[in-house]
Parts: structure tokens; sequence; C-alpha cells
């Protein structure tokens, strides 16, 4: 009961972590696409700029979460996935120095630089994210010891590199959205028109990605089991449905809404279908790590759940406070990155 | 400051060894089973990254220092 509670949070941390790091991973990788001139860019930075910080928490949490309610998971993934989320972990770093230092000396090399390394580092996280996600869906080969009989390169698997895909363009429509939220004139224009392609793509990769995901993993067995379950998906399409229609509409907040639901309920998906299995073995299903077999003792799980009860509503709270605060259109005197 | 808080964290680090949980559990005993070659290059890059961004952090320092603080207007306090 416990440990079936703490995966459902677990899921919804990362939900979380993909609704709101996830458009400005898009956004960041989307700039050399959508400015066209220092004053976009510098919009575009102060379209992150107070987000960022608080959006990564989120991944810091659910990484947290899984150390501290599934060791044994935590200690498997992150030592099977180790290359691949020390590309993330760099790539992150190099995000979050370059919004910070871009700003503080006006030269076009040193802007130069901090865009490259804000590309790089949104780029990488939201492909490298899918691709991880990806094979917790299709299953890695651990042992019976929990060792990861691989390296790298089996993680970019076709399946795993169609699932970065896929959440990659997830990210890209979420910050093209946003961006139309916040920007005005010719930039809004451009973000807007991004967004009616990006969702088309989108659309397509969605749909390969179920099929593929019915072919080649365990994904849709808990929701044929029980039926009920099929509304998380069709929220999905729900989700992609209304932010093309306030696409089309030009209501921004209400697409990137649509879109957060997207997101979320793509989560969902995942998680629901791979429970209550945290992390399979292609080798054996014996070596596969599930929520029971790898969680913390039931006397952590409840003083933690006590806990995140308290805290995490708190900093919902604030977190909206910060939103509410940047919540208008960007203008000339708001430029502070 | 900077170089006391290094030397406090080397020789707790350093007296624990060869203990991670004193008296309980072994260093050796508690690496986890990912390859040298892995954990070199993380090293390097590690030690890479966080040289060059130490170095952009100190030069902005530097030509923040430089430039003194920026004049107060207003009244005299």
């Amino acid at each position: 009961m416990l440990e079936t509670i703490w995966f459902i949070l677990w899921g919804l941390l990362w939900a979380v972590y993909f609704m709101l790091d996830g458009f400005d991973l898009g956004l960041g990788t989307l700039m050399p696409f959508l400015a066209k001139n220092d004053e976009d860019r510098k919009v575009i930075y102060n379209s992150i700029g107070p987000f960022w910080d608080g959006n990564e928490v989120w991944l810091i949490s659910a990484g947290g979460v899984t150390f501290a309610a599934f060791p044994k998971t935590y200690a498997v993934m992150f030592s099977a996935m180790y290359s691949a989320l020390m590309i993330v972990l760099f790539a992150l770093i190099l995000r979050g120095v370059s919004l910070e230092f871009r700003s503080k000396i006006d030269h076009p090399l040193w802007k130069k630089i901090w865009d490259t390394g804000l590309v790089a580092g949104s780029f990488l996280p939201a492909l490298l994210l899918g691709v991880a996600f990806a094979n917790i869906f299709q299953g890695i080969p651990i042992d019976g010891e929990g060792i990861y009989r691989g390296n790298l390169f089996t993680l970019l698997n076709p399946y795993g590199l169609l699932g970065g895909a896929f959440f990659l363009l997830l990210f890209l429509l979420h910050g093209s959205l946003w961006l139309a939220i916040k920007s005005e004139g010719e930039l809004n224009k451009r973000a807007a028109g991004l967004s009616e392609i990006l969702w088309v793509t989108l659309l397509v990769v969605t749909l390969i990605f179920l099929l593929v995901t019915k072919l080649l993993t365990e994904l849709f067995n808990n929701y044929i089991h029980m039926p009920v379950l099929f509304i998380i998906p069709l929220l999905t399409v729900t989700g992609l449905i209304l932010s093309r229609l306030f696409i089309h509409k030009k209501a921004w907040w209400k697409a990137w809404f649509s879109s957060c639901l997207t997101i979320v309920s793509a989560t969902f998906f995942g998680v629901t279908g791979i429970y209550p299995v945290m992390l399979p073995s292609s080798i054996d299903t014996l070596f596969s790590l599930t929520i029971y077999n790898s969680s913390s003792s039931p006397l952590t799980l409840k003083i933690m759940l006590v806990v995140a009860l308290i805290f995490v509503p708190i900093v919902i709270i604030y977190q909206t406070w910060v939103y509410s605060l940047f919540k208008d259109k960007l203008k000339e005197k708001d430029l502070v990155y | 400051p900077y170089i006391a808080c290094e030397a406090g964290w080397t020789l707790a680090e350093v007296g624990r060894q060869p203990w991670i949980v004193y008296g309980l559990m072994k260093t050796a005993d508690a690496v986890s089973p990912v390859s040298t070659s892995q954990v070199l290059i993380s090293l390097v890059a590690f030690i890479l990254v966080y040289s060059l961004l130490g170095l952009a952090a100190f030069y902005l320092m530097y030509i923040n220092a430089i430039k003194g603080p920026e004049p107060v207007a207003g009244k005299e306090i």
C-alpha cells in the first residue's frame, strides 16, 4: 500500500517536472530557430530566466524520491544509466550557467559561447531523459546481481531514440507555446507558426510511439487488465487536440495548459503502464526491480509521506507565486537577463 | 575561508578511510558496479567543467571588482 502511494507520488513528481522544465528545455533548444537578432535572444532568455531553477527542483525531488523510497531501483538505475545521466548532469549545469552568465559582459563572443551552452544544455537533457524513460518502459539488461550488462549505446537503441524524439517534441511544442505567451510582434508570430508545425510532427511521432510501444513493450498490459485506465492516454490525446484548437484561436495560455495536460497524462500513461515494476530486466523478469523488492522500510516510507504531504504543497504555493509574478508579456524594461 | 572549508572536508573524508560508514562498511565494499572507464571519463569531465566555470566566475568577479561600486544617486547619508 505504502509502496503504491510512493510509486504514484514518484510518477507525479516526474509528471510535474516534465510539465515545468519541458518548456524551458524546449525553448532553449528552439532558440537558434526562433531568434533572428539579439533582442529576440534576450526575450527568450527572459522567458526562461525566472523559472528554470524552480522547475529543475522537481527533477531533484524526483531523483531524491527514487533514492529515498526505492533505493535499490535508484542504485541499479543510476549505475546502469551512468554515462547518459552524467551527460544530462553536465548539460543541465551548462544550461544554468549559460542563463546566468550570458548577460554579464556585452561582447558578441561571450554571448555566443553561452548561447551555444543554452542550446546544448537544453537539447541533451530533453533527448536523453526521453531515451532513459523509453528504456525503462522496454527493459534493460540487468542480471540477478543488479548489474547492468550493457553500456551507453545499449540505451541508444531505436525504441530508446524514438522515446527521446517523443519527449523532445513534447518539450519543443511546450516551449514554443510558452514563447507565444511571453513575446510580442515578429517573435510571437514565429513562435505561433513553429507551434503549428511542431504540433503536426508531435502528432505523428505520438502515434508511432504508441504503436511501437504496443509492439515492443508490456506497457499496455495493465490497461487491458483494467480498461478504466485507458482514460489516461485518452487525456493525452484530449490535451493534444485541445492544444491544436487553442493554437488556431491564438489563445496561448490555454494552448500551453493543454500542452501541460498532454505531458502530465503522457507521463502517467508510462508510469501506470510499468506498475508495479520500476526497472524491468530484459534478461529475465525475475531480475526486474519492482516497488516491492526495491523499496525502503515501511517506517521510512511513512515518515517520508508525512513530510512530503506538508512540504510539497508549500513548494507548489511559492512556485505558483513566481509564475503569477511573471505572467505578463515581456516588455523592453523587463529584459534583465 | 576557502582554504579552511576545503581543509575541513579533506580532513573528514581522509580521516574516515578506509571506512565509508565508520566501523560498519569499508569504502571498497560500497563501490557501484560502474566501469572504470566511465568513472574516469566523468571524473576528468568534472574537473574540466568546474575549472572552466570557476575561471569564468572569477573572471566576472574580477572585472566587476575593477569597475568598483556604482555611484549612489540621491541624498548623502
